[in-house]
């Protein structure tokens, strides 16, 4: 289905009209000048087609991107391009001294052009023809039109041709249509059936590279490949594509459109090793820029750092509630249509190749309440005024790891593994809890994030917590693990007002025994709390607090047991996350009294 | 289509791997008709017979998950084979130690099918050679269990369990059209020196896949 729906969506966006995605035959190349030809075939001049394009602060000249006719299959060797090509080709002159091959490139620039040019009874046409059989070689280096731009010329740079300043020669209907028709009739080998369009039509050995994933080769890396005899059938040995027959049209549609969403980087995620994309089954961008904000939270990537901002966020989680409530979405109905289908794919690199991680489609409607019942799940009582009301899947998977590490990166297999959670509403990865867990246990860091994640695993992928599992503190529930959670909290608050500003308290000496095995450590905590409840000020108010949670605990019931599970330790946390919070809040409180 | 068998399939595990990613592996959303051949197959099989798959019923939710497993980059060469045969030297192994790759796959979760087919005699059949023999055989086979080697999910590391269905086939809880694409059919052995794939559009209405309404392209 991955292949099928990406052609889809290239059908979609090539009849579009303003997307600007290459047709069958033709490929995007960048290109830097036109060569201005008079009807004689005389060079005129040279014409610059940079344009300006932001890098960072500055802006520079870069070349333009256009399609060009594409004769297909890249080689090191001598291959002219048609209509289009470097210096090499279109004058026979480079920088690199190498006289015999630039001659060489010219020939076959010349023959290209001259054979398939030639039958075209067209004005355009025969001013190629006449400029590639007129043009010397030897005198090439002194022509005035070249003078001017010879150092740039001679980099590489790409050239298109031009007729007397109007029309590119590439873009000549007639020429087109003849281009066109010779691409579709050349070598109708090896014809079987398409596994995408199920038409008999001629098939593709090796496919096109596909690039833009983060970790593969630069060059690219091929989607569909063959490259060891295990990975043959039926005889097809080294013969590469025929072992799953994909057609041309269909090769050039899904490599062309994968290229272009992996060229669009403000609609791509990176997370562990995949990189995401996603796409509707419809033209409208506002599909994919109203996901990729969803999905980080309503951060926003301007270019290097991504921002949180926060009206973006509200304004997105306003149109998202709405659809995840069933409510009509109002005037932006005439925008976007929620049942629109919409299409995730997770592909990671491994060497040469691209191995697809997920592929999931949806329509675009479900996504969202997927993905609201994830936020919905996450929330919990803001520890500072300042913390977000969402976070990204990014940082979600960063809270997993150490700050010191050098490698800042979530475990792969576990980032694919929660997104996947995450986009399809099924439980999380218990890897990503043990991950957490072990979090807070080496940095004793209750955070904000830390304690969202907890408490969003334990309301989905457990059924036993529900009384706890609230936004802040619920003073009725019973659940043993949670009360001693809040007296920690409360043990731990005595300790700091008998002595204010420590540098170690209990939470940084005795929290990981206290949450893992509470009968060893508690009785000791209580002990010393007395002292402290002597030496503060005001310590009748924790004797108090300590008294009050205390008798929540059954004490007929064995109140502090031995050990605690991982998941009642995590309910553990939660009770100290929420007491902390309100003990603090009420100072907040007090001091705006007063 | 008197002498059809239903046979009810199930597993933890799936992969029917997709021609197009076959390296990296991505299975398709349900069993391949050849797939369900090769299981019926495993059970019995003789020259005299084809099994013809009519329909596949699928009973759980599509659901994949990732592994990441140890393949080989090499077959056991026919042609070394062949000396060995006549009396040559060559060790006939793969060093798995050796030809490790480690490789990714998409692989379905929890599986159940059932599997509606028939047989037809073909050309090899003699004289002994009845439909309602080798009717039976099957039936008898099924029931108690037999099997030529164990049946499998596309990969011999995903076992098939099996079972008889003698009552009607109960009704998929999936309901509505679900239109998968196209999905290899088999492959065609009629010119063994040119062995191709054949596809056919997959939908699935309610649960059921029928192959005797769809359309192969040949």
């Amino acid at each position: 289905m991955i292949l099928q729906s990406l052609v889809k969506y290239y059908e979609i966006l090539a009849n579009d009209k303003d997307n600007n995605i290459p047709k069958l035959g033709y490929s995007k190349a960048n290109v830097s000048y036109a060569v201005n030809l008079s009807l004689e075939g005389e060079l005129l001049n040279i014409i610059p087609l940079k344009i300006g394009a932001q890098r960072g602060k500055k802006i520079v000249e870069v070349p333009q991107s256009m399609e060009v006719p594409d004769l297909g299959g890249k080689t090191s060797g001598v291959k002219s391009n048609f209509l289009w090509g470097n210096s090499n080709y279109f004058f026979g002159i480079d920088n690199k001294g190498k006289i015999k091959r630039s001659k060489e490139c010219f020939e076959a620039f010349k023959q290209l052009h001259t054979r398939f040019l030639q039958d075209i009874n067209n004005a355009t046409a025969k001013a190629v023809v006449k400029f590639v059989s007129n043009w010397n070689i030897d005198k090439a280096m002194e022509h005035p039109a070249l003078k001017d731009y010879l150092d740039e010329i001679l980099t590489g740079a790409n050239f298109v041709f031009k007729l007397n300043g109007g029309e590119f020669v590439h873009q000549n209907k007639e020429i087109r249509q003849a281009w066109e028709r010779y691409k579709s009739n050349v070598d109708n080998l090896n014809v079987m059936q398409c596994l995408v369009t199920g038409k008999e039509s001629s098939i593709v050995k090796v496919h096109p590279k596909i690039s833009g994933v983060r970790g593969a080769l630069s060059v690219g890396g091929s989607l569909v490949s063959f490259n060891e005899r295990a990975y043959e059938s039926y005889g097809r040995e080294k013969e590469q594509g025929l072992n799953a027959p994909v057609s041309e049209y269909a090769t050039f549609a899904y490599t062309t459109v994968l290229n272009f969403l992996l060229a669009d980087s403000s609609h791509k995620l990176n997370l562990g090793d995949a990189t995401i994309i996603f796409w509707a089954e419809s033209p409208k961008k506002i599909y994919p820029d109203l996901m990729s904000l969803y999905i980080n939270g309503g951060e926003v990537s301007n270019g290097e750092n991504s921002v949180h901002d926060e009206l973006a966020a509200r304004e997105i989680k306003s149109i998202f509630e709405k659809i995840t409530q069933g409510k009509p979405i109002g005037e932006l109905s005439d925008v976007f249509d929620e049942k629109t289908n919409f299409h995730i794919l997770a592909i990671s690199p491994n060497a040469a190749r691209l191995a697809v991680r997920f592929y999931i489609s949806n329509s675009f409607g479900e996504f969202v309440k997927k993905i609201g019942k994830h936020y919905e799940d996450l929330r919990i009582e803001k520890q500072y005024p300042t913390d977000p009301d969402t976070f990204s899947v990014w940082r979600l998977l960063n809270e997993t790891v150490s700050p010191t590490s050098k490698d800042k990166a979530a475990t792969p297999l576990m980032a694919g593994a929660a997104l996947k959670a995450i986009i399809t509403d099924t439980p999380y990865p218990a890897g990503l809890y043990n991950a957490i867990m072990l979090r807070i246990k080496a940095e004793k860091d209750i955070s904000y994030y830390k304690v969202s994640i907890i408490k969003a695993y334990l309301s989905r992928n457990t059924k036993k917590f529900e009384e706890v599992l609230t936004m802040a503190l619920n003073e009725q529930s019973e659940n043993s693990a949670y009360i001693l959670g809040r007296l920690f909290a409360v043990l731990e608050k005595a300790q700091q007002d008998a002595n204010p500003g420590i540098n170690t308290t209990i939470k940084d000496r005795y929290f990981t025994s206290a949450c893992a095995t509470p009968a060893s450590v508690f009785p000791v905590l209580l002990r010393l709390s007395q002292h402290h409840i002597s030496k503060a000020d005001y310590g009748y108010a924790s004797d108090k607090r300590i008294a009050d949670i205390l008798d929540k605990l059954a004490m007929e019931k064995n109140p502090f047991p031995a050990n605690l599970s991982l998941e009642e330790q995590g309910v553990f946390i939660l009770g100290y996350y929420h007491q902390k919070n309100a003990l603090y809040q009420k100072n907040n409180k007090k001091s705006e009294e007063k | 289509m008197g002498y059809g068998v239903s046979l009810e399939t199930w597993g933890d595990y799936a992969l029917f791997t997709r021609p197009e990613m076959k390296v990296e592996r991505v299975s398709y959303d349900v069993i391949t008709p050849s797939a369900a051949r090769g299981i019926i197959e495993s059970i019995y099989w003789k020259p005299a017979i084809i099994w013809r798959i009519d329909k596949i019923h699928v009973y759980n939710p599509i659901e994949f998950t990732n592994i990441r497993r140890n393949e080989v980059s090499s077959k056991i060469s026919a042609r070394s084979v062949d000396s060995v045969m006549n009396g040559g030297a060559k060790l006939l192994y793969i060093n798995t130690n050796e030809d490790r790759q480690q490789r990714a796959s998409i692989i379905l979760k929890n599986v159940r099918y059932i599997i509606e087919a028939h047989f037809e005699l073909t050309d090899k059949a003699g004289e002994t050679d009845t439909i309602e023999k080798h009717y039976n055989i099957a039936l008898r086979r099924m029931r108690k269990g037999q099997c030529y080697h164990n049946p499998c999910f596309g990969c011999r590391e995903f076992p098939a369990n099996f079972r008889l269905i003698e009552d009607d086939v109960p009704k998929s809880g999936l309901i509505g059209e679900t239109d998968l694409g196209y999905m290899l059919y088999d492959m065609d052995f009629t010119d063994l020196e040119d062995i191709k794939s054949m596809f056919f559009r997959a939908v699935m209405r309610d649960g059921i896949i029928d192959l005797s309404a769809c359309e192969v392209v040949k």
